[in-house]
């Protein structure tokens, strides 16, 4: 899966945990460029994309993610080891 | 919480359509953004007035000691699930007993009828040493259980709130291994001793949502998420989110009368394996014997377990009768007998017809019936048919039947009372008594064959579980159709001005215990009469002249010189429509939807009763937990 298809996907699971048609994320895109990305929505997207992807993040590291490209790169790193192991 | 948006106004008329499919996505919904999705998808159905008018308002405030946002939502489903419609007041985060104690505030004006109060295990506090003794296990033991009980008695003297108070699951870290099982200071061992401790002591308006039990089914592995704890405060992991609210629900139901009433159970491939029609006595699977037939023993036994609580079972199956019966009496492994169930329909018959002529014989609304067959096709034909009636999906497994349908949570109650564990008996004896009626030309002739006796007495605490149950369940004998808490109850019983009746009736084939209920209040020289209401059960035996001759002799011990009675008339109640004119009382204009039928003492006459009138026995003759 390419980086553009991941972030679309996370695009969709965005929208829909925020209650919005759909929503456009870039990858310097923060939460706090997204009106209602708190942090209690936070946790729900980030649930929604450990069950969409199959993966489970480190406790540490949900707090960490920068910002769109970032949680991208994560989900794809994640998805690569699952591949090649 | 943001509510996505709706496309479901521009097709209203299909609300109630989209309402069930929601509901019944909800229910088949295991993973957190799904139930996410479809309870908000809920809560903007829920927003339809037609929808509103189904569902019973309560007010339910919640608090928690660890983060609730995440499971509001979907705890609300749950709720629209059991028929119920929330309006919910959150505490501040953390603030359980301080919320309880506040004299004054928000949460007290906000009159809560249900409180929830959420104890995450993993902030419990009060832990013995290691090394404790049993003696300072269980002293340390009722004091945890103190502090979480003597705020909940505060705050249920102020407001009349019933509690629903969450007990404690067992931990995964296990410093003392297995041998922990044997200190009584092992925090696993001392989570089991404040469970227990806690069910010995919670009064009757504290009812405990078992975590411990529903965290025992699923694991704690799977129950507890620890990177969701330590980060968000989160106590139930995402994947289990819709279990603990599902079960927070069905005790929110049980407490406000919810429940269901009636299992109606399908015979081939869901009480046996195979055919009997067409394998015969000695093909089909139950029992020793056989996997199967032991999954089909098992889920007979469950079966059996609800009748004994005070579940009704009937059957409903496509078969030849006898052929069907014949499994029950002539099989030697059936665990269910024929005297188990109070309806046997088996024929040809669409099932959804013979479901409602089962509801007609047993006068019960179609909302207190659960279906169980093994045949996607005929749960099909059901739902469609008949809506109000639960109809639970089932594995096609026979071993996971048990668990299907326990899953649903569709039978809790919050209080045995002995008319519980004897209703299957007491069905059974109104059929016989309306075989006797059948046989009797004269109306008198039968009622007094019936020998019956009856003991009429005011509120007691011994029966203000089976007097909330009856006002809550009753519809169709049912003159306002209230609904109340047993705080209500409570506070009438206790209200000098308040005149309160409850009636036990016999006869030769029964006891039926507590049939009827009426209360009123003596204002402005009249004796008003808020509720009146009675078991279907016992209809036809003249039960309410015997309560009107005690109302008559009450109001004039009182010095009041008229009774008043109301109507409230509902989708059910049609058939006390003329109860009061049939008593001689006259119309007097309607106000708030209600009749108003008034009576001069000075008026009243002594209607035939049947009924012989009992010296009251001693309160503490009659059991109820």
């Amino acid at each position: 899966m390419t980086a553009d298809q991941i972030r679309d996907r996370v695009a969709t699971i965005v929208a829909e945990t925020l209650g919005l048609d759909g929503v456009l994320l870039a990858d310097q895109t923060t939460a706090a460029d997204v009106e209602g990305w708190d942090s209690l929505a936070n946790v729900q997207i980030i649930v929604a994309i450990e069950k969409m992807f199959g993966i489970r993040f480190r406790t540490g590291e949900i707090a960490a993610i920068k910002n769109v490209g970032d949680l991208v790169a994560r989900i794809g790193g994640r998805i690569s080891v699952r591949q090649t192991s | 919480m943001t509510v996505p948006h709706s496309s479901r106004d521009a097709d209203k008329p299909d609300a109630t359509v989209a309402w069930r499919d929601c509901l019944r996505e909800w229910a088949a919904a295991r993973d957190y953004p799904a139930l996410l999705r479809i309870s908000r998808r809920a809560e903007a159905i829920a927003a339809d007035p037609d929808i509103q008018a189904r569902l019973t308002p309560v007010r339910i405030a919640l608090l928690s000691s660890a983060t609730a946002d995440f499971l509001l939502p979907i705890l609300k489903a749950a709720l629209y699930r059991v028929g119920l419609r929330p309006s919910l007041h959150v505490a501040p985060y953390g603030q359980v007993t301080t919320s309880l104690l506040e004299p004054a505030g928000p949460l007290v004006e906000f009159r809560p009828q249900v409180t929830l109060v959420l104890h995450a295990t993993l902030h419990m506090a009060g832990w013995p040493a290691l090394t404790a003794s049993i003696q300072d296990a269980e002293a340390r033991a009722r004091e945890v259980c103190r502090s979480l009980l003597d705020p909940c008695a505060v705050f249920h003297e102020r407001t009349g709130t019933e509690l629903v108070l969450d007990n404690f699951h067992s931990l995964s870290g296990r410093a003392a291994g297995n041998f922990g099982a044997k200190l009584p200071g092992d925090p696993n061992t001392f989570i089991r001793r404040v469970n227990l401790t806690l069910g010995d002591h919670a009064p009757s308006y504290v009812h405990l949502n078992d975590v411990a039990s529903l965290a025992e089914r699923r694991g704690i592995d799977t129950w507890v998420d620890e990177r969701y704890w330590h980060l968000a405060k989160q106590p139930v992991s995402f994947d289990c989110v819709a279990d603990y609210c599902r079960s927070l629900a069905a005790v929110v139901g049980a407490v406000l009368g919810r429940t269901k009433k009636c299992l109606i159970l399908d015979l081939d491939n869901t009480l046996w394996g195979g055919v009997i029609g067409d394998d015969g006595l000695a093909g089909i699977e139950i029992g020793e014997g056989g996997a199967e037939g032991e999954a089909y023993k098992a889920f007979q036994r469950y079966a059996r377990e609800l009748r004994e609580r005070g579940v009704l079972l009937a059957v409903c199956s496509k078969n030849d009768e006898a052929t069907a019966k014949s499994a029950f009496t002539d099989h030697p492994d059936m665990v269910l007998t024929l005297d188990d169930f109070v309806v046997f329909k088996a024929n040809w018959q669409p099932k959804s017809e013979n479901i409602r002529a089962i509801a007609q014989e047993m006068d019960l609304p179609l909302e207190s019936f659960v279906f169980v067959d093994d045949n996607p096709a005929e749960r099909h034909e059901v739902r469609q048919a008949l809506p109000e009636v639960t109809v639970p999906e089932l594995p096609e497994d026979p071993a996971g039947f048990v668990r299907a349908l326990d899953d649903e949570r569709l039978f809790e109650v919050v209080a045995l009372t002995r008319e519980d564990l004897r209703r299957t008996s007491t069905y059974h004896a109104r059929r016989q008594t309306l075989e006797a009626l059948a046989g009797a030309t004269d109306i008198p002739a039968y009622l007094a064959s019936l020998e019956m006796s009856a003991s009429v007495r005011p509120f007691e605490l011994v029966s203000f579980d089976r007097i909330t149950q009856l006002i809550n369940k009753t519809n169709q004998f049912n003159l306002t159709t209230p609904r109340v808490v047993p705080a209500d109850v409570v506070r009438l019983a206790g209200d000098p001005t308040c005149v309160t009746c409850t009636v036990r009736l016999k006869d030769r084939f029964a006891d039926h215990g507590l049939i009827s209920v009426v209360y009123g209040q003596a204002r402005e020289g009249r004796l008003e009469i808020d509720a009146w209401l009675m078991s279907c059960r016992v209809l036809g035996r003249g039960v309410e002249q015997l309560v009107f001759t005690h109302l008559v002799r009450e109001a004039r011990a009182r010095g009041l010189d008229e009774l008043l009675g109301f109507y409230q008339p509902t989708a059910r109640n049609a058939l006390v429509r003329n109860h009061y004119a049939a008593l001689g009382f006259t119309r007097d204009g309607e106000a708030d939807g209600r009749e108003r039928w008034r009576l001069p003492l000075g008026h009243a006459s002594s209607p035939a009763v049947y009924i012989v009138l009992e010296e009251a026995a001693p309160a503490g003759s009659t059991a109820s937990s």
